[in-house]
């Protein structure tokens, strides 16, 4: 909060929704790498290193192989366009308003699912530490995100996921060092034999199927969702953009690796009946002082307080970018107003939907099963056709959507491999569809 | 082989750590150039700058 309330008010809507281009690559770094590194990319990864050894590293690098893509080739292209605050403002650019509040909508609802999971998942760190009720907890992590991120904007997100980044990323390879230098035993080749043992045991109880789904959801579910997009349209410059990204890529091999080995590492202390989630927290609480497990939860409590903020400005951002200002508050300070509102709004409803997120993993499974096949054809294609045409990105867009929500439900065929893989086939199919049925039959480009 | 999968891991330990000292003093200069007064008003510092070159 002291480092949230030490980044200025923001007092324009430039300042508010890309901290007016100004950000330098090292922030924009610590603040991808601070969203992404959740609790799944931390409490997950270490208890998937407990079960099945460096497998997730291998998973993992899908995540890392997208960051690099996109650094390379979409994001300094994003940051390249002019006055373009969202994803939308860059589909609307290239097929049109109509797409842009389509765009608009799916990005916000996207936002406010990813909220929900992330208040629900800080309502389960306060519950474990101080014994909140579930209500109250998802309330407070709500409160004290949206107070900080409605008056600072992008700014006060990037400067606290900074804060929270440089904390996690020191405590977390320091507790791995502690525990490889003074509780595990038998060196160097104990810690091998014990990841490898642990890697041949996961992938005998993960099908290649299994491995497949986990790969696509890596390697397409958070490209470039409304926070990273945000941040690279609010880079200094495209080679901060790409930079950062390609940084970000980079990092997370590391992070993985560091995460991973410390599930290994618990596989030598641990009862193997340990809960995947509990692996983490459990480790410290037996093996280090208990500063070290104090410290521990209140970095918990910050990985998931970084996602949500850039999140909740993301979403608001959006709402305020794509949709209100298509139809009103077309003045600066008009604008402002609706996004300091939409802020809280998007913390209120995602803050009563928390309560009814099943998991955490599941919850952000389903949010990047819609992501992918709504927004990345017709935005990608967009961005390398010369001529996109409207209708194309209309029916992709529209098609991704309703294809992922679907595949969500119950009743529906299960694929087996997950609902992203065939959504984004019938969202590229119907792109196809839009751009030769427009070509035929619309009228002349814009 | 064995010495070197430990090997990797400490080393890239050791790199996410440096990350976060990387990050923490951006952190440290941008709060302390949103801390920091602004003496005059940009427009008047051009002025400045053009009438006096010291």
């Amino acid at each position: 909060m002291f480092v949230a309330f030490r980044a200025r008010t923001a007092r324009e809507y430039a300042d508010f929704s890309i901290a007016r281009r100004t950000l330098p690559l090292a922030l924009i770094f610590g603040s991808l790498c601070a969203t992404y590194v959740g609790p799944a990319f931390s409490i997950g990864f270490v208890g998937r290193g407990f079960h099945s050894g460096f497998l997730f590293l291998l998973i993992g690098l899908a995540y890392s192989l997208q960051n690099i893509v996109v650094g390379l080739w979409v994001a300094p292209k994003l940051r390249e366009l002019k006055d373009c605050y969202t994803l939308g403002d860059a589909i609307g650019q290239k097929y049109g308003p109509r797409c842009q509040v389509l765009a608009g909508l799916i990005s916000v609802l996207l936002c406010t699912l990813f909220s929900a999971v992330m208040i629900s998942a800080g309502g389960v760190v306060l519950n474990d530490i101080f014994g909140l009720p579930p209500r109250l907890s998802v309330t407070v992590v709500a409160i004290v995100t949206a107070s900080y991120t409605a008056f600072g904007g992008l700014r006060a997100s990037v400067i606290t996921d900074a804060y929270h980044f440089a904390l996690f990323a020191l405590l977390l390879p320091g507790i791995l060092l502690f525990e490889l230098l003074f509780r595990f035993d038998g060196g160097a080749t104990a810690f091998y034999q014990q990841a490898m043992a642990t890697t041949a045991s996961g992938f005998q109880t993960t099908s290649p199927l299994e491995i497949v789904s986990f790969v696509m959801a890596f390697l397409l579910g958070e490209t470039l969702i409304p926070p990273y997009a945000n941040l690279a349209l609010a880079s200094k410059t495209t080679a901060v953009s790409r930079n950062g990204f390609v940084f970000a890529g980079l990092f997370s091999m590391l992070w993985f690796a560091v995460m991973i080995a410390l599930g290994v590492v618990a596989k030598a202390v641990l009862p193997g009946s340990t809960g995947e989630d509990y692996v983490l927290l459990t480790l410290v609480k037996f093996t280090m002082p208990h500063a070290a497990y104090a410290l521990l939860l209140v970095a918990l409590v910050s990985i998931v307080v970084s996602s949500l903020d850039s999140l909740l400005n993301a979403g608001a951002v959006v709402f305020t970018q794509d949709i209100i200002r298509r139809f009103a508050a077309r003045q600066d300070s008009a604008a402002l107003k609706a996004g300091r509102y939409s802020t809280v709004a998007i913390a209120a409803v995602g803050a009563g939907m928390a309560l009814f997120v099943p998991s955490v993993i599941k919850g952000l499974l389903i949010c990047y099963s819609i992501w992918a096949p709504a927004i990345l054809p017709a935005l990608f294609l967009g961005l390398w056709i010369r001529h996109p045409r409207p209708l194309a990105g209309l029916l992709s867009m529209a098609v991704g959507t309703v294809v992922a929500i679907l595949l969500q439900l119950e009743t529906f065929v299960k694929t087996g491999v997950g609902a992203i893989l065939p959504a984004l086939i019938c969202s590229l199919l119907a792109y196809a569809l839009g751009h030769y049925a427009h070509g035929l039959f619309g009228r002349p480009n814009r | 082989m064995k010495l070197a999968l430990l090997a990797l891991v400490v080393v890239a330990a050791g790199v996410v750590i440096l990350s976060g000292v990387w990050v923490g003093a951006a952190l440290v200069a941008a709060i302390w150039h949103v801390e920091r007064p602004s003496p005059t008003p940009p427009d008047d510092r051009a002025g400045q700058t053009a009438e006096s070159p010291e």
